[in-house]
């Protein structure tokens, strides 16, 4: 076969299992229901498919090493194998284990001391919280499944002292086997379709096939093939198990694979696209390209161009992210934002490698450090098999700490926005030290409720050590917490700061019945109106970007303060992640003139309409105000008219627009190309368009699984741009 | 020194090339019935009411808060405008970009745009000017040294239709574009493509035929017909001529792109 014959027959293939998961996603959503997160490409369930876990407490959820391992093991001995003679990788899950728990915690902890506060403020707290952080593909690369057993048996036989390390490794052992008997189960199917399948090239692709999986199955891999086939299963496991979803350095993960079969001449680049193009399908993980390695050289390789070209022609839910830094080839930068326009469907996206490294570098860390930290996840960054940051987990509701404070000043004492900003500094404080008091608890007990059996596996420290990764085992615990609402707090300050203070036009107690009444008292529409047309975040020079910038510094200080029996490093971030309607629903009408319990602003984002003409440069300087400078993210949720590159020079200005974003400070920028009439089209009929994908937040998902409520909210949202 | 400004406008893609920053000024000398921007028609602010955005709440003499009531049109110094336009400094640096200047006709408030163009020149800035190039000479020639690219309009190529059509005739603004090709200034010449008016081929093919005589190879946009300018009508009092005109269709625009490609002239379409 010609090169040229073979691209095509690949093409074919990708093209024809695009269409499956299309066809998929339908039948998932009429058996769950819409959803207001990621798609992971996985299944729905076969007709008559009725697995469920055995519970150890009366609300029927299943917890610790037994609990997980022993019902893990159970579910996948229930999934019927799947191998598709198409596709270059096999296997796929019905189910998500932790997604039939019905309490994040567990049932028998005791949460009244923190109760109150959690409720008080808003808090997405740390009890609970699992799999935010990243394992290193690489230690499994090097050992292998049948390596990483005998490494869990060896230091099994090294820490027997007491029975909950015994319990731990059986756990581990009970998890492995259970993916091994899954992969044997799935390869024992690929012989069977083999022995029927008439098509000679999808034959030959059956073979390969069957003799990647089963040298996976035993030894570590050596081709391309058997890397992205470990890197696949890795994937099915870890999603399977807990909703893990962190990738990693997805080029230099393949490439010394990649060069070594074309050094042997096994393959050609045609292969090396199938291959990647089947690994991509298998999950929606994140996974980063480019960006310097621990010497500055960039990682930008020939395996980041195909896995560009794996993606560009899969054409569905990914989560690529480009690491932009001096050193990126302007080309690969330039081939990821034509991506974007083509597709359409959200990604890559684009991080900013300087203000990452010296965010992480002001919290006390070294550079090299630093540029192992990777994005790996909706909006965040990790330490592969390093660190347990937990990001993108921990949120306090700022717009709700605000209406906290701002309620106890109208009811007692002066009445001014400097006692009103040390009472939202004296409430916020109160909610920080809640989240490390949860976390606190959270680390010494979290093994008891949902351990990190999948995890462990590729972490520093935990097999080693006979402790879960969430038992102080792995190197660094830098615990994330975000602000979301940052916007409706900055503008309720900058109203009443405005409105009542400097121009006198409105009185606090008037401001204050308005509020109370949802604005629908008396002159409540003409006080909303005079409230919101005060200086907004969002518009350069206003009272909203000061006070949104005194806030995050005041979170950032906070944040980097606080101090945990068991954590000595928080790490600040602004981002709601898909919590806006959430976050809104806990919080009545504020002073910005926002109704009560309507949703808050997305990430750091500015509220919608608040930017004048939507100038993203305008938009850019605000966000950069909204930046904790610690390593963690305020991300950019950039929406662009599809129009811009039928200029000449329309993806030059993209990319100066993104570039400049992040060198002024920036660390990440998720970006939705709008097309207005057809995300119109999709909101009206979304059944008719089961291809159209939105990055609704640092995930991209099928517009068709969102609920209702959050598809207006999309939309809301993208038609500003 | 001091303007009357319309509106700055940042992020501006369409204006020229790279990320650029718009100052749309006051007043304007022609009366095109099409006038895309009839905000910026009077040299002076005036008055606009929008009722969508009323809520009536009756404090329209202490300031109407929603913006129904406003003034467009603000007097600014040179020193304020260059001071928004320098904002977004780091986006024009990466992408090529700068600032245009465009109305309302710019050249209408002479000393004021030339100065800004010198400060913005002194502040390292790439300068467009947006121009129905219909003012003397001796007004647009002293901006030249500080500008580097103009965008001039020929609206149409017949003197008694562009009389008709815009109040006044063509033969100014053909005087100033010869000097304008003359000068070594860089040039891009449009024409508002507008139904029954200016699309005709005849007219097309006379400015591209004269366009192509103003240098090597010159740059020739055709602007399609924008129906977004008729909502800003009736807030400023005024009436819009046009109603119901439509954007002219894919075909269409390429064959006339064809003739005007025929007569020596680089040719591009774009939204209006």
């Amino acid at each position: 076969m010609t090169i040229e014959e073979k691209r095509q027959v690949y093409t074919a293939r990708i093209r024809k299992l695009r269409d499956m998961k299309i066809e998929e996603t339908r039948k998932k959503i009429a058996y769950n229901g819409h959803t207001d997160e990621d798609d992971y490409n996985y299944l729905c369930p076969p007709e008559g498919y009725s697995w469920k876990p055995a519970g150890d407490t009366p609300n029927g959820d299943f917890h610790g090493y037994r609990g997980w391992s022993e019902n893990y093991a159970a579910m996948l001995r229930s999934f019927p194998p799947v191998v598709i003679p198409e596709n270059s990788m096999c296997g796929n899950f019905y189910r998500i284990l932790q997604k039939f728990r019905k309490l994040r915690w567990h049932e028998s902890w005791d949460l009244s001391p923190w109760q109150d506060t959690i409720t008080r403020y808003g808090i997405d707290h740390g009890l609970g919280q699992i799999h935010h952080f990243c394992g290193d593909m690489r230690i499994g690369l090097r050992l292998g499944w049948e390596g990483l057993r005998e490494k869990v048996l060896h230091y099994s036989r090294i820490n027997d002292q007491t029975e909950e390390q015994r319990e731990f490794y059986r756990a581990e052992l009970l998890f492995l086997d259970a993916c091994m008997e899954w992969m044997d189960r799935t390869i024992a199917c690929v012989r069977e379709k083999l022995e029927t399948e008439t098509d000679e090239g999808l034959r030959e692709n059956l073979r390969g096939m069957l003799e990647a999986n089963e040298w996976v199955r035993k030894a570590p891999p050596r081709t391309l093939r058997e890397a992205c086939t470990f890197i696949s299963w890795y994937n099915l496991f870890g999603r399977s198990f807990n909703r893990e979803g962190a990738g990693g350095q997805l080029d230099e993960l393949l490439r010394p694979y990649y060069e070594q079969d074309i050094a042997e001449g096994i393959i050609d680049d045609e292969d090396a696209v199938y291959y990647i193009a089947g690994l991509l399908m298998s999950d929606t993980k994140y996974y980063q390209l480019g960006g310097p390695d621990e010497t500055g050289r960039d990682m930008v390789s020939h395996v980041s161009w195909l896995i560009l070209e794996a993606a560009d022609r899969m054409d569905m839910a990914l989560n690529l992210t480009i690491r932009v830094h001096d050193g990126l080839p302007r080309d690969f930068f330039r081939r990821g934002v034509e991506l974007l326009f083509k597709h359409k469907n959200g990604w890559p996206r684009f991080s900013g490698d300087q203000s990452l490294v010296n965010g992480f570098m002001n919290r006390g860390f070294s550079r090299e450090l630093a540029a192992k930290r990777i994005a790996v996840g909706c909006n965040w960054m990790a330490i592969p098999g390093l660190e347990y940051p937990l990001n993108d987990s921990i949120k306090v509701n700022l717009a709700k700490i605000f209406e906290v404070a701002y309620n106890e000043m109208m009811t007692s004492g002066e009445r001014s926005t400097e006692r009103l900003r040390q009472l939202y500094l004296s409430h916020l404080r109160i909610a920080l030290r809640c989240v490390a008091d949860t976390m606190d608890f959270d680390l010494n007990n979290n093994r008891y409720n949902s351990p990190e059996l999948f995890l462990n596996l590729f972490m520093q420290g935990p097999i080693e050590k006979g402790r879960d990764a969430s038992d102080h085992s792995v190197p660094y615990y830098n615990i994330g917490i975000d602000g979301a609402g940052v916007a409706v707090a900055g503008n309720s300050f900058a109203a009443l700061q405005q409105r009542v203070e400097q121009e006198e036009l409105l009185t606090w107690d008037q401001v204050y019945a308005a509020v109370r009444a949802n604005f629908e008292n008396e002159d409540g529409e003409y006080v909303r109106a005079v409230l919101r047309g005060s200086g907004r975040y969002g518009q350069p020079g206003s009272l909203g970007n000061e006070w949104v910038r005194k806030l995050t510094e005041m979170f950032r200080d906070e944040v980097t303060a606080l101090r945990g029996k068991e954590v000595s490093v928080f790490i600040p971030g602004m981002f709601s992640w898909s919590k806006t309607i959430l976050f809104g629903r806990q919080v009545g009408a504020t002073p910005d003139g926002r109704k009560a319990f309507e949703p808050i602003n997305h990430g750091a984002n500015p509220m919608p309409g608040d930017v004048r003409n939507g100038a993203m440069t305008d938009m850019s300087e605000a966000i950069l105000l909204a930046q904790c400078g610690m390593g963690n993210t305020s991300p950019f949720q950039m929406e662009l008219d599809p129009g811009v590159i039928d200029m000449e020079d329309g993806i030059d200005k993209v990319m100066a627009l993104l570039e400049t974003h992040l060198r002024r400070g920036g660390t990440l920028i998720n970006v939705n190309i709008v097309d207005a009439a057809k995300i119109r089209a999709a909101h009206k009929n979304p059944e008719l368009y089961p291809d159209l994908v939105v990055r609704v937040t640092g995930f991209t998902a099928y517009f068709i699984t969102l609920t209702p409520e959050f598809r207006q909210l999309v939309v809301d949202r993208l038609m500003e741009a | 020194m001091t303007g009357i400004i319309t509106d700055i406008q940042h992020f501006s893609l369409h204006d020229g090339a790279g990320i650029r920053t718009t100052v749309f000024m006051k007043g304007c000398n022609l009366r095109c019935a099409w006038c895309h921007n009839p905000e910026t028609l009077q040299l002076k602010p005036e008055p606009a009411y929008y009722p969508a955005k009323c809520i009536h709440c009756g404090h329209c003499q202490t300031g109407c808060p929603t913006g129904a009531r406003t003034t467009i049109g603000r007097e600014m110094s040179v020193r304020e405008v260059l001071d928004q336009i320098l904002r977004d400094q780091d986006y024009y640096t990466s992408s090529g970009g700068g600032v245009t200047v465009s109305g309302g006709e710019p050249f209408m408030q002479p000393a004021f745009l030339r100065e800004l163009l010198r400060a913005c020149r002194e502040a390292g800035l790439n300068t467009n000017v947006e121009t129905n190039l219909s003012m003397p000479w001796d007004v647009i020639e002293p901006c030249l040294p500080n500008l580097d690219h103009i965008y001039f309009d020929i609206k149409l190529f017949d003197p008694n239709l562009h009389r008709q059509w815009t109040g006044a005739g063509n033969e100014t603004i053909l005087q100033n574009a010869k000097r304008i090709g003359d000068s070594g200034v860089p040039f891009t010449v449009r024409t508002p493509l507008i139904p029954g008016v200016t699309d005709t081929e005849d007219n097309i093919r006379g400015i591209a035929s004269f366009v192509a005589d103003l240098g090597p190879s010159p740059e020739y946009e055709l602007l399609n017909y924008n129906v977004l300018a008729e909502a800003k009508y009736a807030p400023v009092g005024l009436t819009y001529p046009l109603s119901g005109a439509r954007p002219l269709p894919k075909e269409r625009l390429r064959a006339l792109c064809e003739i005007a490609g025929a007569a020596g002239v680089r040719c591009t379409v774009r939204k209006g």
